[in-house]
């Protein structure tokens, strides 16, 4: 048999590599040190944008990589709760957002030593929405709204609205919170709005982790890389479709048992403790009855962050955690306030996908304390 | 670890520093199997025994085959190597299409069985180190390759990490000459292995990437809710969305190879310029294709034994069968088996009629040249869909000529004009444009880098991976 025939029934040798293979290959010797230096060239290149990024950052903000560096960190390791949380005692002024921490490292006023008979005490637990990501002082901040309501209320009562929500938790850092920071405290009442961080770790088992977690750990750049922050934030339309299915993650294949198990798991702590919960369900600024072009404006943090799902799957996915908060709240007597609901979409209560502008705070606030009072979630 | 990411960048800039480093054969060799290893093991360390298993089963095999001179004892090792090697591939890829389709057939005879399906995950690039592997052992059997006497090296053979999870297949004769020998590191490998990297960078990322996620995904996941022809566009689509991904791929893993000193084969030379199904074949994953027609179709008699057409059949339908298990890739396979014969046949009774071959330029050449590429787009319907009953759905749904939505991205739309035109510009004209970058001074080259790095960071879903994992 004729090995270099090719049994397809073609004669001759296959053809070999294109023209331009055979270019590539033949590329002349001695341009090892152009390569060479076009690399450190680009890595120059890159570095120099880099430092100017973070340099205008810091000029404009007060916030960059040097203030990492330089000037006290924003954030410590909390030695009692073992969570990472604001540093204690601070005021940190950066975009205009200025935030003062209290001694226990959260964005609130400093929780009474004593408190009087009569006196009312809540916590609002959750990451930045509670924070107040875009409050550009404390007191704007829904927790800190919703005292302020109660107060004036309640002139006679002595009320205080503890805000320990910090950026970047989820239902775990949420639970040890619950556990370790605000349980001592005997809060009356412990408000939790769980928020969305939980939904990126969807995007992570899907980026090209070994199958079932069974990779070995891989290198990523840093996060603070401004270049790259800037580059993806001002890009996500190129990366993401505006029609159905454009995700590279299916909303309604995401198992939803680890929340289902955390969630049950924070309850459980809490029912340990004494401690009365209300819980939320999570709003978001986009609804499907908006125009489409104004859902993909509004979801573009979202679609940012949760890049693996398109639109349509942000929607499922934000649905079918709300409805399993209803369900895993309502099985065990714990009231759910449903701000998926009250919160109006749109740019007037957001200021993006999540998080609420002034008057979203403001309305929240309003929300939860008509809800607690006609509920009667209160001791008299 | 995804080649487009930057621990495999970091991964392979270590590795080419290491290497120049290393003294000895010996110790080069060493640490390529080490890296190789750790990389396969970055997707999954428990499926690295698999790796382990098929080297070592082949290794000692081939020496048995080696060594003997009786036909029986030599025939009972390669059958020990085939077994284990396709006992394994068959287990993880094929038992439950095998049981749905013995629970499908016992149904039909009117017997009821709960057979449990087999929770099985796929290990990556089962499909590719398991040919390589058993490529040796057959190469040694019929007395084409001598027996490699270091295990480590025919180790490094078959897990070598450019190749281990999608190709391109590398037989013996190709590569273990090369982990034997010094090895040849001229100064232009790095030139030319780095322009390789960044041509499958970019294939992968500003190609299929974006054609994948603003055409395919979206018709296909539901073609009911899509116009007729934004269907047959994105079918177009999926042909360059799977040509870019897979040629990105392999110009990637040529690449870095390159680097540390080692030649691949090529997989692919302008597949769509084809102007017959059996020339397609000649143009498109030559390193599988070879593979079936050296060791199956050869095996079967080829053309000089038996029945040329049903030999045909019988390697193209183990083709389509080789991408998984499933009713759809066996018609895929039917389909592109039975063109390629019946060209087969046509060509021979033109031959036999005296008739001059058809032409290779002009209108009916330009005529044939579209309607394979017609052929070879809507055959790979069965590719893309979920199971034969959504591609039949595809069809319908193009065919029923529905005038819903047509959501054409502006930059699928540009990438994918721009890879047509890339792919139909004749080659003088892109080694043309090759000549003149590479003419191009050190500080144009940087600039050249840092646009592409931030044109492709800015494309990067970061999420797709590249589509012959799977397989």
């Amino acid at each position: 048999m004729d090995r270099e025939s090719w049994v397809w029934g073609l004669p001759g040798r296959l053809k070999p590599p294109t023209a331009a293979e055979e270019a590539v290959a033949s590329l002349p010797s001695g341009g090892v040190r152009k390569v060479l230096l076009a690399l450190a060239l680009a890595a120059g290149m890159l570095l120099a944008i880099e430092l100017a990024l973070q340099v205008r950052s810091q000029v404009v903000s007060g916030d960059s990589i040097f203030t990492v560096l330089l000037a006290e960190p924003r954030y410590v390791v909390d030695p009692e709760t073992g969570l990472q949380l604001l540093n204690p005692n601070r005021v940190f002024t950066t975009n205009g957002v200025t935030v003062r921490t209290n001694s226990l490292g959260l964005r609130s006023g400093e929780v009474l030593p004593v408190r009087s008979p009569g006196s009312w005490r809540l916590a609002v637990v959750g990451a930045s929405t509670v924070m107040g990501a875009y409050d550009a002082d404390n007191d704007q901040t829904f927790p800190a709204r919703l005292e302020q309501r109660l107060r004036h209320d309640f002139p006679d009562r002595q009320v205080e609205v503890i805000n320990a929500g910090i950026v970047g938790f989820g239902l775990e850092e949420e639970q040890a919170m619950l556990e370790r920071r605000i349980a001592p405290l005997k809060p009356d009442l412990t408000i939790v709005y769980t928020g969305f961080n939980d939904f990126l770790e969807y995007c992570r088992e899907a980026h090209g982790k070994g199958a079932d977690g069974h990779g070995l750990p891989l290198l990523s750049l840093p996060s603070w890389l401004m270049s790259v922050d800037m580059l993806k934030k001002n890009t996500v339309f190129l990366r993401t479709s505006a029609v159905r299915h454009g995700g590279t993650r299916d909303p309604e294949g995401v198992s939803l048992e680890p929340y289902r198990a955390k969630l049950e798991a924070m309850i459980k702590g809490a029912e340990a403790r004494g401690m009365r919960l209300v819980f939320t369900t999570n709003a978001k600024s986009y609804r499907r009855d908006q125009p489409l072009d104004e859902q993909m404006r509004l979801s573009e943090t979202d679609r940012y962050y949760t890049h693996c799902f398109d639109l349509n799957g942000l929607h499922v996915l934000y649905d079918r955690h709300n409805a399993l908060i209803r369900e895993v709240a309502t099985t065990h007597g714990i009231p759910v306030i449903a701000l998926d609901e009250m919160v109006p979409g749109g740019d007037r209560y957001f200021a993006d996908s999540h998080h609420f502008s002034a008057e979203g705070e403001a309305l929240v606030a309003n929300a939860l304390a008509a809800f607690i009072l006609r509920r009667q979630l209160l001791p008299d | 670890m995804s080649f487009v990411s930057l621990h495999f960048l970091v991964f392979v800039a270590v590795l080419f520093g290491l290497t120049r480093a290393c003294r000895t054969r010996d110790a080069r060799n060493n640490l390529l199997l080490a890296a190789s290893y750790y990389f396969y093991m970055c997707w999954d360390w428990r499926f690295a025994v698999l790796i382990l298993f098929n080297s070592l089963i082949n290794f000692h095999a081939a020496r048995q085959i080696a060594t003997s001179d009786d036909p029986r004892r030599r025939r009972f090792f390669l059958a020990v190597a085939l077994a284990g090697g396709l006992g394994l591939l068959g287990y993880f890829k094929y038992a439950n299409f095998f049981i749905e389709t013995f629970a499908a057939l016992l149904h039909g005879l009117g017997m009821e069985a709960d057979l449990p399906l087999l929770e099985l995950m796929l290990p990556i690039g089962i499909s590719f180190f398991t040919f390589q592997s058993l490529s040796y052992t057959l190469d040694v059997y019929r007395r084409q390759q001598p027996v490699c006497p270091s295990f480590r090296d025919f180790a490094l053979f078959v897990a070598f990490f450019p190749t281990v999870l999608s190709g391109p297949i590398t037989r013996a004769h190709q590569i273990l000459p090369q982990i034997q020998g010094e090895g040849s590191d001229p100064p232009e490998r790095i030139e030319s292995g780095l322009v390789l990297m960044v041509r499958g960078f970019v294939k992968k990322v500003a190609f299929a990437d974006v054609l994948g996620m603003h055409l395919v995904t979206p018709a296909f996941s539901d073609p009911s809710a899509y116009s007729w022809w934004f269907l047959v566009v994105a079918v177009y689509a999926y042909s360059y969305q799977i040509y870019m991904d897979l040629s990105g791929y392999t110009d990637m893993a040529r690449g870095a190879s390159r680097l540390l000193g080692f030649e691949l084969p090529t997989s692919f030379n302008r597949p769509y310029w084809a102007d017959s199904v059996s020339s397609f074949w000649q143009r498109w994953h030559m390193t599988m294709s070879g593979f079936f027609r050296d060791y199956l179709f050869f095996s079967l008699g080829g053309s000089k034994r038996g029945n040329v057409y049903v030999n045909l059949v019988i390697t193209f339908l183990a083709i389509g069968m080789w991408h998984s298990a499933g009713w759809k890739f066996i018609l895929y396979g039917l389909i592109h088996g039975s063109l390629v014969a019946l060209e087969r046949w046509a060509r021979t009774r033109r031959e036999n009629k005296g008739l001059p071959p058809l032409p290779t330029h002009g209108l009916a050449w330009a005529i044939r040249v579209f309607l394979v590429f017609q052929v070879v787009a809507f055959s790979r319907i069965l590719f893309r869909a979920q199971d034969l009953a959504g591609a039949l759905d595809y069809l319908k749904a193009i065919a029923a000529g529905a005038g819903g939505a047509a959501p054409f991205a502006p930059i699928a739309v540009a990438m994918l004009l721009l890879a047509v035109a890339l792919h139909y510009i004749p080659a003088r004209h892109t080694d043309h444009w090759l000549e003149v970058i590479r003419r191009q001074p050190a500080p144009v080259w940087a600039f050249g880098m840092v646009a592409a790095t931030f044109g492709l960071m800015a494309l990067s879903t970061g999420e797709a991976p590249f589509l012959y994992f799977k397989f």
